[in-house]
C-alpha cells in the first residue's frame, strides 16, 4: 500500500535528515545574524512546499467540459 | 456524466490547503500560545527571557500570517470548486482532503523545520525532544493515511449536475 510506504519512509528519514549539518549551520547562521528577509524564508519554507503541492494538485485537473 | 469525466483534483486540493491551514491554526493556537512550546525559533533562540520570548512571538506571528494566507487560498479553490459542474461535493472526499491537509502540514513542517533546519522541536525542553518530534510526525503520517483512505472511498460520489439529472 503506497499511504503506508510512505509513511514509513517519512518515519525513517526525518531522523535521518539531521546529518545534514550544513543545512542547519546555515539556518543557524541566518538567525543569529538577524537577517530578517532570510529568516521569514526559512520560517515560511513549509507553508511553500504545501502550497505548491496544493496548487499542483489544483491545476492537474483543472478541465472544465 | 461519465465517471472519468468527473473531476475530484479541486475539492482534494481546497481541502488540502484549507486542512494544512487549519492544522497550522491548531498548532498555533495549542502549542505556541496554551502550550508554549514549539515556538518557531527556540532552538536557535531559547525562551528564556522577555526578549527572546518577542522574537520567537515575532515569528510565529509571521508564521501564522502565511497560514492564514494558505487558508484563505484554500477558501478560493473550494468556492470555484463548488461552482464546477465536473466536481463531486463528497463529504468523504472533503473531509479525508481536510485530515491529509493537516498530516502533510505536520510531515512537512516536521521534517524541514525540525529535522533538516533544527529551528525548533515539538518540546524543547523535554529530557529527549526527538522522541516529540517523532510522536509530531507519526501522528501527521497518521492523519495522511486515514484522510487519504477517506478522499479514496470517496470517488464514487456522483457529480453536482448527475445527482440533479437523477432527482
Amino acid at each position: 500500500m503506497p499511504v503506508r510506504r510512505l509513511v514509513f519512509a517519512v518515519l525513517f528519514a526525518a531522523p535521518a535528515a539531521q546529518a545534514c549539518p550544513h543545512c542547519r549551520i546555515e539556518a543557524r547562521v541566518v538567525v543569529l545574524d538577524d537577517r530578517p528577509v532570510e529568516t521569514a524564508a526559512l520560517v515560511l519554507a513549509p507553508l511553500f512546499v504545501v502550497a505548491a503541492l496544493g496548487a499542483a494538485l489544483y491545476a492537474s485537473d483543472r478541465h472544465v467540459p | 456524466m461519465s465517471p472519468d469525466r468527473v473531476r475530484y483534483g479541486p475539492l482534494v486540493a481546497a481541502g488540502v490547503l484549507l486542512g494544512a491551514g487549519l492544522g497550522g491554526f491548531v498548532d498555533g493556537i495549542v502549542l505556541h500560545q496554551i502550550a508554549q512550546v514549539h515556538n518557531l525559533l527556540s532552538a536557535r533562540i531559547p525562551v528564556t527571557d522577555l526578549v527572546s520570548a518577542k522574537v520567537n512571538m515575532l515569528w510565529d506571528g509571521v508564521f501564522h500570517a502565511g497560514v492564514w494566507l494558505l487558508t484563505a487560498a484554500g477558501l478560493g479553490m473550494l468556492w470555484r470548486a463548488g461552482g464546477r459542474p465536473d466536481v463531486p461535493w463528497s463529504g468523504r472526499t472533503f473531509v479525508g482532503a481536510l485530515l491529509a491537509g493537516w498530516g502533510l502540514f505536520n510531515v512537512v513542517e516536521g521534517v524541514i523545520d525540525h529535522q533538516i533546519l533544527g529551528l525548533h522541536h515539538v518540546h524543547e525542553y523535554a529530557e529527549n525532544p526527538l522522541v516529540w518530534d517523532l510522536a509530531f510526525l507519526a501522528f501527521g503520517a497518521a492523519l495522511l493515511g486515514v484522510g487519504w483512505a477517506l478522499v479514496r472511498s470517496g470517488k464514487g460520489d456522483a457529480a453536482p449536475r448527475e445527482r440533479m439529472r437523477s432527482a
